[in-house]
């Protein structure tokens, strides 16, 4: 995640949720389809295989291409143009096993017995194609330790010109299959339950703690894969993780909820309070006036104009960023700002905020969830 | 005086030993249970995002925490003199040290072997290659827990047991893993367990513990759990085994070696002692009872390991570790081993190493669980 334009939250030890690959909503023909595509631009690159890397914290594309999302290291993909992928994950060989439920890919092995996994492969390769060195495509580099890029470079020798490849399925995972849709969606509905779960906690006397477990245990509840919670106990001027036991409770009540369903990231803004307040009424003006901007082809600038909160600090946890595609990943590519050129693009699902922090007003944040196609914008999910 | 400050002294003796003026010590924000976390352990502060401590030969330090809004959270916790929060962390740290003027050939790095490689690479280029790498540093300076760190290890042992007798209570024939897991977990993370390296499934013979997943209990079912909270900082683990129902032929004998065998590992675990003869004596317990065979993977992985975010030392309990324990060391012992009889079985207990052997934090050693259907 790019912490300039997206929410930090605390990353856990493990992604301890329930993850698989469900062929009924997933389907064969899903992954077909997307390799089809990545078949396609190892063509125009005159790639021989991609090699797609990524870990617990982020694996976008190597989600995409394979479904695998690493609970607690690493994983790599090694999908060449001709022949049988390979996924490797960092996980002991006892939990193969439980890894392969993640893949269409049926090829998984434990990244911890290296040389007798990724160096046979890339023998194999090698041995099929003609030239020297053979190009492959390389995503998620950005991701990789230094001592994992030493180790696959070290194996490869001169025989395989690893070419970083970020961005380069960037057009086909901005624009949201129908199947990724139905996820997200379902991830919408869960970040929903937990709002209202935590609204429910706190209006019947909740710490600010206390409720936001609550709106953990709804989304876990719920088959939830991943879940951060922030929250506040200070009316909302800062928002915290978990961390050992904190008393508190403020009105009004802010909090930051993202659940992730099978591999989809769905997040809300909300604020409870007891009674309406100035910075509520503003923020709440100001979403609607963004959402009612919302067009495809809107940039940063018209947004922003929307949203301006008139004569009210915005709260300093979003900042001047007005939002962002949210999917595998909390917070993808560039964000939407006052000064960044970017747009609401047709096929995209977004997520947009509006928030203040004020001296005399107080405080409040709220958001939305936007799908934008080319006939307009539909709002997937929008805090009360 | 808070352990932060005391390991900041020690890192200033080594700098004025190395004949370097400062440390920077780096974090990306990725927290595994397995590994030290260097910020952490340098400033009591765990981030969320890529922040670093700058230690100086005075044992005074700084610490720049990302996002920039975290800055107050930060502060409250932080024991460094000074906090600075930051939108970019290369950025601010590259500010800090031509504020203070430090020269990269006279600092050291610690860290940056676990940053990715678009954080690590800006490092690189913001030191010129000319800072000394010292990856290990903190790990090996924090190895042994001090009292304030026992105790959280002690309060953290206590939210596992406390998740294990929710698990035995919400545990039922029709109920989902994840359900099970989802309310558990918030039960622990109430008690103040704010991280969990918690995997608990259930099978009618395990291969292994893994992540819950959809699958109803039912009658028949063994549940392994390995309940690993984390209370400010300080990870421990119990493994437990329970059966629903009266369990599988054999279940209280074939457990018997597991608990053996940790008694064996509880005893042998004195300072001086390395890792790799503490699981020999683990292993002897399953060689006696005719499963030597089976003490490798994948029917087992290693017969325990350390345990983050202070300093993941001894490492894992295993023939091959030759390091030596030392009085403070924590980690997790666990015998846990697939038993053709029975399947996986779980058994696990976070220990000290004292002059008389590893002692158990748990109040309840593991045993052969099982609830009544």
């Amino acid at each position: 995640m790019n912490a300039a334009t997206g929410i930090a939250t605390m990353h856990p030890a493990v992604l301890l949720g329930a993850y698989g690959l469900d062929q009924d909503r997933m389907p064969a023909d899903e992954f077909q389809i997307r390799m089809a595509a990545a078949n396609a631009l190892m063509d125009e690159r005159g790639w021989r295989a991609i090699f797609a890397y990524g870990d617990a914290t982020e694996h976008r594309e190597l989600a995409w291409l394979s479904n695998c999302i690493p609970r607690m290291r690493w994983g790599i993909a090694m999908l060449p143009r001709q022949g049988a992928p390979r996924l490797l994950i960092s996980m002991s060989p006892r939990d193969v096993a439980a890894m392969k439920l993640m893949t269409w890919i049926g090829d998984v092995h434990s990244g911890w017995t290296w040389a007798e996994v990724f160096d046979p492969w890339v023998a194999g390769f090698c041995a099929r194609e003609a030239a020297t060195p053979i190009r492959v495509g390389l995503l998620g580099r950005e991701l990789m330790r230094p001592q994992f890029l030493e180790t696959m470079t070290a194996s490869t020798g001169e025989r395989i010109a690893l070419e970083p490849a970020r961005g380069a399925l960037a057009s086909q995972l901005q624009v949201r299959r129908p199947r990724e849709l139905v996820m997200l969606r379902e991830a919408c509905l869960r970040v929903d339950a937990a709002a209202e779960a935590m609204r429910e906690a706190w209006h019947a006397g909740a710490g600010g703690m206390a409720a936001a477990i609550e709106a953990e245990r709804a989304a876990r509840a719920q088959a939830a894969h991943d879940v951060r919670v922030l929250f506040s106990v200070d009316g909302g001027a800062t928002l915290l993780p978990f961390y050992g036991v904190i008393a508190g409770r403020s009105d009004p009540m802010i909090a930051y909820i993202a659940v992730k369903y099978m591999g989809y990231w769905a997040d809300a803004f909300v604020t409870f309070a007891q009674a309406a307040s100035p910075a509520r009424v503003a923020v709440r003006r100001a979403l609607d006036a963004l959402l009612a901007s919302a067009r495809p082809g809107a940039d940063g600038a018209e947004l922003a104009r929307a949203a301006k909160l008139a004569a009210l600090a915005p709260h300093p946890v979003i900042g001047e960023v007005i939002g962002h595609r949210i999917g595998h990943s909390l917070a993808e590519d560039e964000a939407l700002t006052a000064s960044a050129a970017t747009r609401l693009e047709p096929g995209g699902v977004y997520t947009l905020r509006a928030g203040t922090a004020d001296p005399a007003a107080g405080c409040a944040l709220l958001s939305a969830m936007i799908r934008v196609s080319d006939a307009g914008v539909e709002i997937m999910r929008k805090s009360d | 005086m808070r352990t932060s400050i005391e390991r900041r002294r020690q890192i200033a003796a080594w700098l004025a030993a190395q004949k370097c003026d400062a440390l920077v010590a780096v974090s990306s924000g990725f927290h595994s249970f397995l590994e030290p976390n260097t910020v952490f352990v340098l400033s009591d502060v765990k981030p969320m995002a890529p922040s670093a401590v700058i230690v100086r030969r005075d044992g005074t330090a700084a610490l720049i925490i990302t996002p920039d809004w975290d800055l107050h959270r930060a502060e409250m916790a932080s024991s460094t003199e000074s906090t600075l929060g930051a939108v970019d962390l290369v950025e601010a740290l590259a500010a800090a040290l031509k504020r203070e003027g430090l020269r990269a050939e006279r600092t050291a790095t610690d860290g940056v072997a676990l940053l990715p490689l678009a954080l690590a690479e800006r490092m690189h280029a913001l030191l010129g290659g000319r800072a000394q790498a010292h990856d290990g540093l903190i790990r090996s300076t924090a190895r042994c827990r001090s009292q304030d760190e026992l105790e959280r290890s002690q309060k953290a042992t206590w939210i596992a047991e406390q998740g294990y007798q929710r698990l035995l209570e919400v545990a039922r024939p029709g109920v989902r893993e994840y359900e099970m897991v989802g309310d558990i977990y918030c039960h622990m993370k109430a008690l103040g367990g704010d991280d969990n390296f918690l995997l608990v499934s259930a099978s009618q013979h395990n291969h292994a513990v893994r992540a819950a997943g959809s699958r109803v209990l039912e009658e028949g079912d063994i549940i392994l759990a390995e309940i690993t909270p984390s209370f400010e900082g300080q990870f421990v683990q119990i493994c437990r085994t329970v059966a629903i129902g009266a369990g599988p032929p054999g279940y209280d004998e074939k457990y018997a070696i597991l608990q053996d065998s940790m008694q064996r590992g509880l005893k042998a675990a004195v300072p001086g002692a390395t890792l790799a003869e503490v699981t020999e004596a683990m292993n002897g317990s399953l060689r006696e009872a005719g499963y030597g065979d089976y003490c490798r993977p994948p029917y087992m992985r290693v017969r325990g390991h350390g345990l983050g975010l202070t300093s993941n030392l001894p490492g894992d309990i295993d023939t091959n570790n030759k390091t030596v324990l030392e009085e403070g060391m924590v980690f997790v012992m666990h015998p846990n081993q697939y038993i053709p009889e029975t399947g996986y079985l779980m058994c696990g207990e976070p220990v000290v190493v004292t002059p008389e052997g590893a002692r158990a934090f748990s109040t309840e050693m593991a045993r052969p669980d099982r609830i009544a259907v």
